[in-house]
């Protein structure tokens, strides 16, 4: 493979937030990239950091928090270096979202034909009427049967699939460089899902456009991502491509996870033991905040954080253990 | 596990639930039958709107169905009195898709799983503590966890408490209505080593109401696949998911992405949505969408039929 253009580049990101007296570092020392044309996918249960993440690189981290050092490089630029002003400019054109929440990201009281049509007027400079022109081939080209009079439509007449692809017609208005889906299909049918998670990958390949999908399915990542990044209580434990990771996990809790999903074309074996007690993730820990969980933890993995080490082409994993 | 020897712990016959709004007339539950046998999980599957989740709160009665019956060790529930009726849920439970709009979180646990206890008047007052404590143990929840509210919980302990509280009367019968879908995926198979234990432990025999089909896959003996309000297929949990026959299980099935990236396979994209509830087409409701429908598909609606070792499908062209 030729040298990758890298879109996004993360570094060192620490973000943290109040917590009873003091702060909880809810992200800690975060790297990872983003080539050109490519989808990679961000993995890890509710509270792994997938979605803060996301939020820090789109500038919109909750007002409490706090970014305690890293960089985020778009292109040659660092994005956490910029104000709000220019993250305006950034946001759209550059890098889109899409969020897990479709219904409230539309406007309830906004037709979506003007919706998305508003899109073309706001970040392409269109007149009203060649940005309805667009909006309607949008609406077409993402699938929408009768996109002229569903374009007429306000949200809560059309279905929630049909919502969610509304939004992705007002991502491809921006022809954003790189696209962040928050669970662009919870809550969406699983022939709906195959639906759009098709529609985004065809819009991504005819674009040339990257995709960072965050998602805690890895039904999902198998089948629509080049690379994975696994995260677990705000560290990243193993990125990797698709085939390598599910082929060669490093990572105890990589393996773990792997082994822990649940299958539609095969009868798994059930765990012995029923891990229902220990949920509570370990954000206070120094080193690998796996530790606690982790059935080959070593003294130093509570002290210290173990480095991002290469275990193969385009394999990186941070574990003591790994050496 | 062949219990057909035995008769059903629950035998529904011919239910049909409609709602009305105005003129319209919205067929949830378009006259479905089965039979569950003691010990058995069966899994009832489908989409969005389907009515999986109708059928269920009709059999329980927590809703009315319009017709049918619904028979319950060999009591038609559907002619029970609301008193008689009150008297046989300790006997018949469910367990709800999202715990935080079906735990009171003005309630401690302790006050939640007390309730069904007391209700029933299953405890005196020297027992209330030892049950309690008995059933945090079985849903493997720390005792202490009695005097939390649910906010204090992770969405798989509020499961949990949800689990605890429909077991804790030692029913013979539960529904469970998605209880996986609001959890991680990395904690859905504890939660479905935890109803498998319980299951054998108490007795209890299931329905699974869900769209996570891989669950289903772990749990169930047998599998029913409702489309638009009707069961279009059922049999035994390998065979509806090795050997599918009906086309929309075909679909399903093949929708569902498979965490292996070298298990590459054909997928069967359905075309559009599921038609709406107030307009089911004519004949089989699943013809527009059907990649291999016939004209005499679209004025006949097929019977649900036995193609060989209880595997039973509704479309005339299999």
């Amino acid at each position: 493979m030729a040298a990758r253009d890298t879109l996004l580049r993360i570094e060192g990101l620490s973000v943290s937030f109040p917590s009873g007296d003091g702060r909880v570092t809810i992200l800690d020392n975060v790297s990872f990239e983003v080539f050109g044309n490519e989808i990679v996918g961000l993995v890890g249960e509710s509270g792994s950091g997938k979605t803060m993440t996301s939020l820090t690189v789109m500038g919109f981290l909750p007002p409490s928090g706090r970014i305690e050092g890293g960089e985020v490089w778009f292109g040659h630029d660092n994005l956490l270096s910029y104000t709000e002003e220019y993250m305006r400019r950034v946001r759209g054109r550059q890098i889109a979202m899409i969020f897990q929440s479709t219904r409230s990201a539309l406007n309830p009281l906004m037709r979506v034909g003007d919706q998305v049509a508003r899109v073309y007027r706001v970040q392409r400079g269109l007149g009203a009427r060649e940005a309805r022109a667009q909006a309607i081939q949008a609406l077409t080209r993402v699938g929408i049967p009768d996109a002229e009079q569903r374009a007429r439509a306000y949200p809560h007449q059309l279905s929630r699939g049909m919502c969610q692809r509304v939004l992705i017609a007002m991502m491809v208005a921006c022809e954003p460089a790189l696209l962040i889906a928050d669970e662009p299909t919870t809550g969406l049918d699983v022939t709906i899902q195959a639906q759009i998670f098709d529609l985004i990958k065809n819009l991504q390949q005819a674009a040339n456009a990257s995709i960072l999908l965050i998602t805690h399915d890895l039904g999902v990542v198998a089948e629509t991502c080049d690379r994975v990044v696994v995260m677990y209580a705000g560290q990243v434990m193993e990125t990797a491509t698709v085939e390598s990771l599910f082929a060669k996990p490093i990572h105890p809790y990589t393996q773990r996870l792997l082994h822990s999903i649940l299958r539609v074309d095969k009868t798994i074996e059930m765990p012995k033991v029923d891990a229902g007690l220990s949920e509570e993730v370990a954000y206070s820990v120094a080193g690998c905040r796996f530790a606690p969980r982790c059935p080959q933890v070593l003294p130093r993995c509570w002290e210290e954080h173990p480095p991002r080490e290469q275990a193969g082409p385009d394999h990186w994993v941070t574990c003591h253990n790994y050496n | 596990m062949n219990t057909k020897t035995q008769d059903p712990v629950l035998s529904v016959d011919e239910l049909v639930k409609v709602f009305r709004e105005g003129a319209l007339t919205l067929r949830a539950v378009n006259g479905i039958s089965f039979d569950v046998y003691p010990g058995e999980a069966t899994g009832l599957v489908g989409e969005s709107g389907c009515g999986k989740t109708t059928a269920a709160r009709s059999i329980l009665r927590l809703i009315e169905p319009t017709s049918g019956h619904v028979y319950f060790v060999g009591t038609d529930l559907t002619q029970l009195s609301s008193r008689e009726m009150r008297a046989q849920r300790r006997h018949l439970q469910m367990v709800f898709q999202d715990p935080d709009t079906t735990l009171n979180p003005r309630f401690t646990i302790r006050r939640t799983l007390s309730e069904p206890l007391q209700l029933h008047k299953l405890v005196g007052n020297g027992s209330l503590e030892e049950r309690l404590l008995q059933t945090m143990s079985r849903v493997n929840l720390d005792p202490e966890f009695l005097g939390r509210y649910p906010h204090q919980l992770s969405e798989g302990q509020k499961q949990r408490v949800g689990v605890a509280r429909a077991i804790i009367t030692e029913p013979k019968f539960v529904a469970l209505d998605e209880p996986t879908s609001s959890l991680d995926m990395s904690i859905r198979i504890h939660m479905i080593a935890l109803l498998q234990r319980l299951q054998e432990e108490l007795g209890m025999t299931y329905i699974f109401i869900s769209h996570d089909l891989s669950s289903v896959r772990a749990l169930c003996n047998r599998v029913m696949v409702m489309y638009l309000g009707t069961i279009i297929e059922s049999g035994p949990t390998d065979d509806i998911f090795d050997r599918p026959l009906h086309q929309y299980t075909r679909a399903l099935l093949s929708a569902i992405p498979i965490p292996d990236p070298q298990a590459r396979r054909q997928r069967i994209l359905l075309e559009g949505e599921p038609p709406s509830l107030f307009d089911v087409p004519k004949g089989c409701a699943f013809h527009e969408r059907c990649p291999d429908a016939q004209p005499g598909c679209r004025e006949v609606r097929p019977i649900l039929r036995d193609v060989g070792a209880g595997h039973l499908v509704a479309c005339d062209r299999v």
